[in-house]
């Protein structure tokens, strides 16, 4: 694709994603206003679906442009509470947690969602999006676990960045030290291609395919093996990286040809 | 044990456990900053170097003051001069 088409592609693309972003900012914007005026938790989760949604159909009025292939999508579905890992290679992963059937998801995330998804920052604070960068880890932790009792899927992205290289980072522990603390099943969300549509520090649109697999969860039964390691939750975080390697891996395989 | 076996161990451990290139391992390198190692990392670090080095690291709180992977060759070197003169 010539760079000028580049350009004009990625122009609609943007336009299309802000304008449905401002359209739907209102209800996000009334969620947050009842939210505060009555404190209730059901409105919590109210945001928590209209974040799904919005991630759903964003990514569904702009599938001209980039197509999304879910497998396994329902995974996470009715073993809530539970943590979400996801690889982080785009802007474009929040929104495909739409992609997967569980829609009470919580990310825990760095602070650029909130400065840069201006419109949406209500809800995602409705909704108990947990702020991760620069904050007291106590407060955190406090926070995260307010989203277990509230019975949501909290969604980590355990590389902590988006992927420079499109190679799979190091992983940083928070993930697996709640899992195992509070006892909580992991549901390893793969992310295959996104970094090749939209690659980090750009806002340029490369049009194609994005795949999503939710791998089978491992479920706190299987815990128990983790937990004769000397740093369980170490053993617990390479067994799950070893799963998105081999994974990534295959993909990348079977894309090269 | 050598300053150079010490290096190797310490670097051994950023490689295995923590996934770090090992062009990065470089004295100079900022833990937090260019190893990419987060204050969580860290207290897994400590326990993974005990384990190495089969000694505890029991000043924690001067460990809060490393910042460098030379600094921490530096503080393991000296602690292991403690433990031999003890």
């Amino acid at each position: 694709m010539s760079k000028v088409k580049e350009k004009l592609v990625s122009l609609i693309f943007f336009t299309l994603l802000l304008t449905w972003s401002f359209l739907l900012a209102p209800i996000g914007w009334l969620l947050y206003l009842l939210h505060k005026l009555t404190g209730a938790r059901i409105i919590r989760s109210w945001a928590r679906f209209a974040g799904w949604v919005y991630g759903r159909s964003s990514l569904t009025l702009l599938r001209p442009f980039i197509r999304v292939i879910s497998v396994n999508p329902g995974e996470a579905v009715g073993k809530t509470p539970c943590v979400i890992t996801a690889n982080h290679q785009s802007i474009l992963d929040l929104y495909l947690l739409g992609f997967q059937d569980m829609k009470q998801v919580c990310p825990i995330t760095k602070s650029w969602p909130f400065r840069l998804l201006v419109p949406l920052t209500p809800v995602m604070r409705t909704a108990g999006y947990v702020e991760a960068e620069g904050r007291d880890l106590d407060q955190i932790t406090r926070e995260c676990r307010e989203r277990i009792e509230e019975r949501a899927a909290l969604v980590f992205y355990p590389e902590g960045h988006r992927s420079r290289t499109g190679e799979l980072g190091m992983f940083h522990v928070g993930a697996f030290r709640l899992a195992l603390d509070e006892n909580l099943p992991i549901v390893p969300m793969v992310i295959k291609n996104s970094g090749a549509r939209i690659r980090p520090g750009t806002f340029l649109i490369h049009p194609g395919v994005v795949e999503i697999e939710m791998l089978p969860a491992i479920m706190p039964s299987e815990y128990e093996r983790f937990r004769k390691a000397p740093i369980p939750h170490r053993a617990l975080l390479k067994h799950v990286r070893a799963m998105y390697e081999e994974k990534l891996s295959a993909y990348n395989a079977a894309h090269a040809r | 044990m050598t300053y150079e076996t010490i290096v190797a161990t310490v670097n051994n451990a950023f490689a295995e456990e923590f996934e770090v290139e090992p062009e990065k391992l470089v004295p100079e390198a900022h833990i937090k900053d260019d190893l990419g190692l987060d204050s969580l990392d860290i207290v897994d670090m400590i326990i993974v170097l005990e384990q190495a080095f089969n000694f505890k690291l029991t000043d924690r709180s001067s460990i809060a003051n490393i910042t460098t992977l030379g600094e921490l060759y530096d503080f393991i070197g000296a602690l292991r001069d403690a433990h031999v003169e003890g």
